[in-house]
């Protein structure tokens, strides 16, 4: 894996064709959603789709019967070898020679091209992106537009050697010579092959979505019709079948439809075949896991908001299905272990789950393949190292800590940044490394005792980078807090949130680290907990009542995840309590992603209190991630370097000299960068701006 | 949502998915309205969905055969339905010639009747519920055939017609 994704990180076009689509997608999206209510519209897709995972074996004898009165034949198969040998049989019961495919992502999962071109049949892709792919003998690079990896030099180039005359780079004259070579492909073929978007089993009917047209063409023009359906594409009527048609399109291309939608019910001219293939989606489905995969509806929406991807594109996962969504297919569909090797790319941004039409927790579920690779395979040693011999045993790792912070002095820079990185992990020293600081927050408050203080109370949750290496982070937050009327209390049994530990699969250490963490704020009573990390906002949340579930610490888990709160929100309801003086001083802000991607707000909160303070708040043109993802900018340096100094350049080119942010992971990945750079930029979280400019009530 | 609403948010939608439309002009008017507008483009071969005759006797020129749609400059259909959040097309051919009439020639006329208009796709379940055999060939048109698969450079005409024209027109009053 590692020299594909070198690969993808060595080509600029990609990237630069992956970076400009993506932010193109971004706003087609939101247009063709425009007016619709997105979460009422996924609400009803996993609803459908729930029922047909359901009644699938039902349904698939519903849709045999309907097709087959109508005079097609339906044929199952379990597995590749088995479709292929059905569909190899019936071109040669009917003499077929020459074959015509419109898009189908089904077709690519059994390998089917392979198959027919080693029996010596002429196969023809006539989408013009899978055209492009297969005269050049590259595999797709993405779901929706496979040959997103080529500029148009490149095309132009391709089609010159293949077509055997001189092709200009002019898009409009190559589409043209496409559509020349394609027609006579599609009017003299025996057989057109086709996938299926929908098959509705109450009518029998296929339902094939193409922009292009040879949805329609390869199903109308060639005497025999076979099409590859997934039996996960079974809905059971034409209302579920018109609820994914009002999802897909929006969700695929940014269109509100696209532009052809056939519907087919029985052969259109002599024959028509449908193949309804198993191929591991019997297991997912039994899955109590993995199950809700299969309301995949193969829009690509996950890849195109995905940062990673964005950067190395879909050739590097070398699989048919890719990115996020793709790691979980193909640990059922291909093969266990790629997948999980597919798991380590994903920087748990958490973007795939915000667009998701089909409402699946992609990043839940790719590290529960990260765990399958954990349980089956171990811990790596360095993993094992962290994980199990340090992270785990909280009094320890916090005494390491502590240790590493009185030798801060001895390591640091003068800006407090590692000294050692270049000599020691050359791949990783893209960014400064901080040194832990001196003297922790939670040392700060030895001595002092929070429950005689005056005023309300709330529970502060830290993070281990608030209280480890950027205390004054915490100091700023609890000064905040005081102004409007509370009193922080740190329990000081609280240690890491588990998330990392998870991210890599390891679900034991994760489940220890949230039992342990909530016994710690149980025992503090029930006053809101505050935390100035997302990414600890998300375990708490999401991830400790998920990792309790069926212990006796659930109930208490769910209580305490319906407490937490992070710090911008909790400031922004009481900011009529805030005094400052305006501060007067350019800033820009960056979205950390587990802020954005929670859909709570809290960015907006953050931005409001800036602007409430006084500062004058300068937007970046597209807040893209900037590559921390915890764990992943260690496990990832080459991707996450490519995405550090995307969001660095366009941090810099709003003209302010520092950028707020809610996370303190995302100050780590900046702050570094930029040390990297030598650019005197600083980079801080929100409430240390905040602090900087409030007035004390005693002021 | 209303009617004339629904005209409107058609028409919006429609051109935003860079069809042409016509209209909406009463039955009558309809072959005048039509000659306007494609007599920039010279259309000798023309083919037209049969049941097109009766509807519109103006219309001297249809057919079912594969060779003659296949060599046609121009295809005229008729839609069942229209749906307005989408300016889609809804068209309902009953073998694959039909079919072919708005998939094979470079241009495609869709005749629309305003009062079969409706807001959303939504709205079109229940008419397909009660009219499986009429729905088994279906073809939603929106916007002419198009790609962005070379650096997302929309490029219309791919396979399809790359001329989508639609007339809106309603009953002689």
């Amino acid at each position: 894996m590692k020299r594909r994704v070198d690969d993808a990180l060595g080509s600029p076009v990609l990237r630069h064709a992956l970076a400009d689509f993506s932010a193109r997608y971004v706003k087609m999206r939101k247009a063709a959603f425009g007016g619709l209510d997105f979460e009422a519209i996924r609400d009803e897709v996993v609803a459908v789709k729930e029922r047909a995972i359901s009644e699938r074996e039902r349904l698939q004898r519903e849709f045999a019967e309907k097709l087959e009165a109508k005079g097609g034949r339906v044929h199952r198969a379990d597995d590749s070898a088995e479709a292929n040998q059905i569909i190899r049989g019936i071109l040669e019961e009917h003499g077929a020679r020459k074959v015509v495919k419109s898009k189908s992502i089904t077709s690519e999962e059994i390998r089917l091209n392979k198959a027919l071109e080693g029996a010596g049949l002429e196969v023809t892709e006539t989408d013009l992106g899978e055209w492009i792919v297969q005269l050049a003998g590259h595999s797709p690079s993405h779901m929706v537009i496979p040959a997103i990896h080529m500029d148009r030099n490149q095309i132009a180039a391709l089609f010159s050697e293949k077509l055997g005359e001189e092709v200009p780079p002019d898009i409009g004259g190559m589409v043209k010579l496409a559509r020349r070579h394609l027609r006579r492909a599609l009017t003299e073929a025996d057989a057109g092959i086709t996938g299926a978007n929908i098959a509705v089993a109450a009518a029998g009917t296929l339902i094939i979505v193409t922009n292009e047209g040879n949805g329609g063409l390869a199903t109308s023009l060639p005497r025999i019709h076979i099409a590859l359906v997934g039996t996960d594409k079974l809905l059971p009527d034409w209302p579920s079948a018109m609820s994914i048609l009002r999802a897909l399109p929006p969700s695929a291309t940014g269109q509100r439809m696209s532009s052809y939608v056939s519907f087919l019910t029985g052969p259109a001219l002599e024959k028509q075949h449908v193949i309804l293939l198993d191929n591991g989606r019997r297991r997912m489905a039994e899955s109590p896991d993995f199950r809700q995969a299969l309301r995949c509806l193969r829009c690509g929406a996950c890849l195109n908001v995905c940062p990673v991807y964005r950067i190395i594109g879909g050739q590097a996962f070398s699989h048919v299905y890719m990115g996020g969504i793709g790691t979980i297919l193909t640990a059922f569909i291909h093969d266990r272990d790629a997948a999980c090797e597919l798991a380590k790319l994903c920087s748990g941004c958490r973007a795939c789950a915000t667009v998701c039409p089909a409402g699946i927790d992609i990043p839940f579920l790719i590290e529960k393949v990260a765990g399958l690779a954990a349980e089956e395979n171990g811990l790596g040693p360095i993993e094992w190292l962290l994980l199990r011999g340090v992270m785990s045993r909280r009094r320890a790792y916090h005494a390491l800590m502590t240790s590493l912070g009185k030798a801060g002095g001895i390591l640091a820079d003068k800006d407090g940044m590692l000294k050692i990185g270049a000599g020691a992990l050359p791949s990783a020293d893209f960014r400064a490394i901080p040194v832990v600081a001196r003297e922790s927050y939670r040392s700060s408050l030895s001595g002092r005792d929070a429950r005689e203080e005056k005023g309300e109370r709330i529970i502060f949750f830290t993070g281990c980078l608030a209280d480890f290496v950027y205390p004054e982070t915490a100091r700023a937050a609890e000064r905040l807090l005081s102004s409007v009327g509370f009193e922080t209390a740190m329990p000081t049994g609280q240690g890491c949130c588990g998330l990392p530990a998870h991210h890599l699969g390891d679900a034991g250490t994760a489940r220890r680290q949230a039992a342990e963490a909530v016994k710690s704020l149980s025992a503090e009573g029930a006053e809101p907990i505050v935390t100035v990390c997302p990414t600890c906002l998300h375990a708490i949340r999401s991830l400790w009542p998920e990792l309790l579930a069926g212990t006796e610490l659930e109930s208490e888990a769910r209580r305490i995840a319906a407490r937490a709160v992070g710090i911008s929100s909790f400031l922004i309801a009481r900011a009529d309590k805030l005094r400052f003086a305006p501060a007067k001083q350019k800033i820009t802000y960056h979205d950390s992603c587990h802020v954005k991607n929670m859909g709570e707000g809290e960015e907006l909160a953050a931005r409001r209190l800036l602007t409430i303070a006084g500062y004058e708040l300068v937007e970046t043109g597209e807040n893209s991630c900037c590559g921390f993802g915890g764990t992943f900018s260690v496990n990832q340096p080459g991707i996450s370097e490519k995405m550090l100094s995307a969001r660095l350049d366009s941090l810099s080119g709003t003209g302010a000299s520092c950028a707020a942010t809610d996370c303190p992971g995302c100050v780590l990945q900046i702050r570094g960068g930029m040390a990297r750079r030598s650019v005197r930029f600083l980079a801080r979280h929100t409430v240390e701006y905040l602090a900087e400019a409030l007035v004390d009530s005693d002021d | 949502m209303a009617e004339a609403d629904r005209i409107m948010l058609f028409t919006e939608r429609a051109k935003a998915a860079s069809a042409e439309v016509l209209g909406p002009a009463p039955k009558s008017g309809l072959a005048e309205e039509i000659g306007r507008a494609l007599s920039a483009g010279r259309h000798p071969r023309a083919v037209a969905h049969p049941s097109l005759l009766t509807i519109h006797p103006w219309l001297e020129f249809a057919s079912s055969d594969c060779d003659l749609v296949r060599h046609a400059d121009l295809g005229i259909i008729a839609a069942r339905y229209g749906i307005a959040r989408t300016g889609t097309c809804v068209y309902e051919p009953s073998n694959s010639a039909e079919r072919l009439i708005a998939l094979l020639p470079p241009t495609c006329l869709i005749l629309l009747r305003t009062a079969d208009i409706v807001a959303d796709i939504g709205a079109l379940a229940a008419a397909f519920d009660d009219r499986h055999a009429g729905v088994a060939q279906s073809l939603f048109i929106t916007g002419p055939s198009r790609t962005g698969d070379i650096e997302h450079v929309l490029t219309l005409g791919m396979q399809g017609p790359g001329r989508l024209v639609i007339a809106l027109w309603h009953e002689d009053t």
